[in-house]
């Protein structure tokens, strides 16, 4: 029964087909929204089991604490984007293709989540990075098909080293099943050839350029990459291997290092850039090396940290995103010098867009702010003073850079030229917005509330 | 002591935040009763947990239920005072303003009166967003600018303060460890408050903000980071922990003060001259409490109260002037004493008192300031101290010329909208702080006695009986101003014009007549000091340009890195795919014998691997 999670989105993707076309978002939508349903049931009955297996033909999968917040999380982003689709798709034909090609997206996020098997961790892995190059090539031009390559391109490359340590550790254990492995320990040279894996995947430098490179898709796509599924596998596979099931035995804080510089040069980037998406996507780049460095410390605060600043980035970049695309609907441009005076005109937006931004700054009492508080703290907790000082320059960082953004698109008003900021179809981009940058504030306040905000201590 | 109900003036805030926001569409008349009444409860309930006051424990560190407490009611008046007068200055307001008025009044509350850091750091950030859209509020052009970099700076400060906060578990780690703490709260702290290199968004922000916001900015918001520099140097890091730190902090109060009214000498703009003003008095708290001995805490506090006071006073007395001329330059004021008496009297008091005149508040809270500089003993505390009295110098200087441009002077102001400042929506705030300035300037042992004591305990070498003494004879000097206003009053009203004659000739007017503002270029081109000038105009004392510009380079530099890397991984290692795949195709030529043969190669191969296994 609870296959039906994993099995849903894939199940829904082909029965598109027997749909005329112009319901299939609707489909998509609805099956994303049964998704959520199902998963808060599944949480529901099952109240204090934390590991829930289950066979598929000799496959076992497992769905535990982990699993529920990533997919939950995934779930949500990806419904509310289905749901902005319909404004931002509506003069398009090509929204077939991206409600197929999205569910995919979910449904091998969710295998990857569901995979107690090395093998199938695998196959799910790469399942997603070709249904990234089929989206970020979406439009079927030269140059984004030539982007769509150099992102496919490094992110099976980093898989298939990753593959190589997957083989070493059979060698070590003899199983490719993460339940049997559990405790054992690998050398750092293991934990280097799949952290490359991740580091392609959750684009962290030097691998990152594709990301930014990527923003030529359509910005729901785009918000699938950055903020519902594609670079957050990474961050799963990081925390399913070596949190919840191997050690690793030597020092890895070279691994650390490496985020916080990605961070950084990110983040320094990100300064001088004009192009909305582009901006964004470097931030996310910048937010990422954040959230690995949380996960690197391997201690409950950075760990806890790590975790409430996915979620919190998974809904603030989402929405940063989102009003990314309705701006270039609105303005015709992604250049954030040409654009100006949404704050006047588009008040629910502006409050959508803030919330999101201060999340993602950290800003309390918004999620992110708890993220980065507990992340900084578990990376003082190991002794690594200047690695937490150069975290705080980052969030520095992200904060010159979103509200350059918030300057130039919300605040400054551009004279030059009248936009019609009546875009048709904006209501319900502006509700997915919203709704995105109230999530992030509840969840805030849920924390700061309910568990006081940090943990471990 | 329950926590709830200290913060029972955060939440009455709060609370007429969000009525604001939930009748958003009543009248503006009944708006107007809703916000004073609002604030007028704020002050009360601010006054009612007074009663949560603790006795002295421990005579050396100041005492924080005590100090909140303070903190609070010295908001909560000042805000009461700035929302009466913000209902004349602003009559069309809509219910946004009033309503983030009232979030920023509450967060500045919650900033003092949380017990814990984290609701400090919420309230914090909470304190600096709200303020941000009340600078935006007007919707210029200028006050775009400064919103942003208001924003900007202080956003980044406040994240430098977060470090600090964390800091508090990790501090006995290491020396480096306390070193990198301190210096996150220090530049936390000094951001707020707009110190030496770091001020650089309050000539930008003070000016462009409505006049009422400009008064709490000045007034009490620079006092927040203050009072977070505060709390964390006496409670976590011991004072005198550093002596290096503590002669650093020294110097950047001297720097401050200095640098502040040697700017706001040169100003055209009434209100960038008071925002210079303000970083100046900022430098002479500083100066006090990093003494960081408890006359010095007792000095800084005072005169944080008293700044509190005559900057709100001095700010709500410029907007009149500009509500009354549309325009913030100087030059465009004059003789304004005869339609505005009692703005004239007010603000001639408040100018007094922040250029530390005797018989009002300023002076009493230099004198302790430049005591506890004194009883330091160093080479540079002594040194601080003499600087701070030139400032007071240059302060009075500064000020004379304001009250010469504006009220007295030779030009004639142009007057575009007809004032009436005989409503008690002036007179009240106006009446109460020029009261404030005359009663704690002229009973420094009772305020001292009263407020004081509770908070910092015992001060040993404050000489009570002296200042006694000047409180004396200020009651005196209170006399004789008194008879100064009876004669004053008749004299002002009119303005005499003489005509001047140079051996035999009549000179004309336009020869003979100076404004203030001419006089002062004279400062501009002192030696030394105009090289001061010359390198502020260049912005090298802007820390926010300076950074800007190093951001921008390094950011030049990190694309190039950037794009260094992916041409090393992707495209080189592209090209070494494909150089490697076109060697491969020689393999496959087409004709059929090479395939055969390589068919041959691969089964000969395989054979000799099985035999050997």
């Amino acid at each position: 029964m609870i296959l039906l999670i994993l099995l849903l989105p894939f199940l829904g993707a082909f029965l598109r087909k027997f749909f005329p076309k112009r319901f299939s978002l609707f489909i998509a939508t609805l099956i994303t929204l049964i998704e959520i349903l199902l998963i808060f049931y599944f949480v529901q009955i099952t109240e204090n089991v934390y590991e829930m297996k289950f066979d598929l033909g000799g496959i076992l999968f497992i769905y535990d604490d982990l699993g529920i917040i990533f997919s939950i999380t995934s779930c949500f982003i990806a419904f509310l984007i289905f749901l902005y689709s319909f404004g931002y798709f509506k003069e398009e034909k090509e929204r077939d293709y991206f409600s197929f090609w999205g569910l995919i997206f979910l449904g091998s996020m969710l295998g990857v989540i569901f995979s107690d098997n090395l093998i199938s961790l695998y196959f799910f892995w790469e399942i997603a990075g070709l249904c990234s190059y089929r989206l970020i090539g979406f439009y079927r031009e030269k140059e984004h098909l030539l982007k769509a390559d150099k992102a496919f391109m490094i992110t099976v490359a980093g898989a298939g080293i990753m593959f190589l340590s997957f083989a070493y550790i059979y060698s070590i254990t003899g199983t490719f099943s993460l339940s049997e492995m559990k405790g054992i320990s690998v050398s750092p040279f293991v934990f280097l050839l799949f952290f490359i894996g991740v580091i392609t995947k959750s684009a962290t430098f030097p691998f990152h350029t594709w990301l930014p490179d990527a923003s030529v898709a359509p910005t729901p796509v785009t918000a699938f990459l950055h903020a519902a599924v594609l670079v957050k596998i990474g961050i799963y596979g990081l925390l399913r291997i070596f949190w919840k099931t191997l050690t690793v035995e030597g020092n890895i804080v070279w691994a650390l290092y490496l985020c916080i510089f990605s961070s950084l040069i990110a983040g320094i980037v990100a300064l001088i850039e004009n192009d909305f998406k582009k901006i964004l996507a470097y931030s996310t780049v910048s937010q990422l090396g954040f959230l690995i460095t949380g996960i690197l410390t391997f201690n409950n605060t950075g760990i806890s940290g790590s975790l409430i600043f996915y979620i919190a980035h998974a809904l603030g970049k989402g929405g940063l995103f989102l009003t990314a695309g309705l701006m270039e609907k609105v303005f015709k441009t992604k250049d954030i010098t040409k654009m100006g005076g949404v704050m006047k005109n588009m008040p629910f937006l502006t409050f959508g867009y803030l919330f999101s931004m201060f999340s993602v700054i950290g800003i309390p009492p918004f999620a992110g702010f708890f993220g980065k508080i507990n992340i900084i703290m578990g990376v003082l907790k190991n002794h690594l003073l200047f690695a937490g000082f150069f975290l705080i320059i980052s969030s520095i960082l992200t904060l010159l850079y979103l509200w350059r953004t918030f300057k130039y698109v919300f605040i400054f008003e551009n004279a030059t030229s009248n936009f019609d900021f009546n875009y048709k179809g904006s209501k319900i981009m502006t509700f997915s917005i919203l709704t995105l940058g109230l999530f992030s504030f509840l969840i805030g306040i849920m924390l700061f509330f309910v568990k006081g905000g940090i943990f471990g201590y | 002591m329950d926590i709830k109900l200290l913060f029972l003036p955060v939440f009455v805030s709060f609370g007429f935040s969000f009525l604001n926001l939930l009748f958003y569409g009543i009248g503006r008349n009944i708006r107007k009763y809703l916000s004073i009444f609002g604030s007028l409860l704020v002050l009360i309930s601010s006054i009612y947990i007074l009663k949560y006051s603790v006795a002295l424990h421990s005579s050396t560190l100041p005492n924080w239920e005590n100090l909140s407490i303070f903190f609070a009611i010295l908001i909560s008046a000042i805000s009461l005072f700035c929302i009466i007068y913000s209902q004349w200055y602003n009559p069309s307001a809509n219910f946004v303003y009033d309503s983030l008025f009232f979030l920023f009044t509450g967060s500045m509350l919650g900033v003092v009166l949380s017990g814990s850091l984290i609701y400090f750091y919420v309230f914090w950030e909470l304190m600096t967003i709200s303020s941000f859209f009340l600078v935006l509020y007007e919707n210029t052009e200028e006050s775009k600018n400064a919103s942003i970099k208001y924003i900007v700076m202080t956003g980044a400060g406040s994240i430098f303060l977060l470090f600090g906060i964390i800091g508090v578990n990790f501090i006995e780690k290491g020396i480096i460890w306390k070193h990198l703490f301190f210096f996150s709260i220090f530049i936390g702290a000094g951001v707020k408050s707009g110190l030496f290199p770091l001020y650089s968004w309050v000539p930008e922000t003070y000016p462009s903000s409505p006049t009422p916001i400009s008064a709490i900015l000045s007034g009490l918001a620079s006092k927040m980071g203050i009072y977070a520099f505060i709390k964390f140097y006496f409670t976590i890091f011991q004072p005198g922990w550093s002596i290096a730190w503590e002669n650093l902090m020294i110097i950047t109060g001297m720097i401050t003060l200095l640098s502040g009214v040697l700017l706001a000498l040169i100003q055209h703009d009434i209100k960038r001259l008071l925002a210079y003003h303000s970083i100046s008095q900022i430098g002479y708290i500083f100066l006090g409490i990093a003494c960081g001995t408890s006359i010095g805490l007792c000095g800084g506090l005072y005169h944080l109260l008293n700044h509190s006071i005559f900057k709100s006073l001095l700010f709500l007395g410029a907007g009149i002037l500009i509500k009354m001329t549309h325009s913030r330059e100087l030059e465009k004021y004059g003789r304004f004493s005869s339609i505005l008496p009692f703005t004239f009297y007010t603000f001639s008091i408040a100018s007094l008192s922040i250029s530390g005149i005797p018989p009002f508040n300023g002076f009493v809270s230099k004198w302790i300031i430049c005591q506890a500089l004194l009883e330091k003993k160093t080479g540079i505390s002594i040194f601080a101290m003499i600087i701070s009295l030139l400032g007071s110098a240059l302060t009075l200087a500064s000020f004379i010329k304001v009250l010469n441009d504006a009220f007295l002077g030779v030009g004639k102001g142009e007057i575009k909208e007809k004032i009436n400042e005989r409503t008690p929506l002036i007179i009240i705030p106006f009446g109460f702080l020029a009261l404030g300035c005359i009663v704690f300037g002229i009973s420094p042992s009772l305020v001292i006695n009263k407020i004081f004591s509770p908070i910092i305990g015992s001060i040993p070498t404050l000489n009570i009986k002296l200042i006694n003494f000047i409180s004396f004879w200020g009651y005196l000097s209170i006399l004789v101003l008194f008879a100064g206003y009876i004669y004053l009053s008749r004299q002002t009203r009119k303005f005499k014009e003489k005509k001047v004659f140079v051996g035999g000739e009549n000179i004309p007017k336009e020869i003979t007549d100076f404004d203030g503002s001419h006089f002062y270029k004279t400062v501009y081109e002192t030696n030394g000091i105009k090289d001061f000038y010359e390198i502020e105009r260049k912005g090298l004392f802007d820390s926010y340009r300076i950074s800007e510009k190093l951001f921008n380079f390094s950011s030049r530099i990190s694309n190039k890195i950037e794009i260094f890397f992916s041409d090393v991984i992707y495209q080189k290692g592209r090209e070494i795919i494909l150089f490697i795949t076109e060697k491969f195709r020689t393999f496959q030529n087409g004709l059929l014998p090479r395939y055969i043969f390589w068919i041959m190669a691969g089964l000969i191969f395989i054979m000799e691997v099985l035999k050997r296994w």
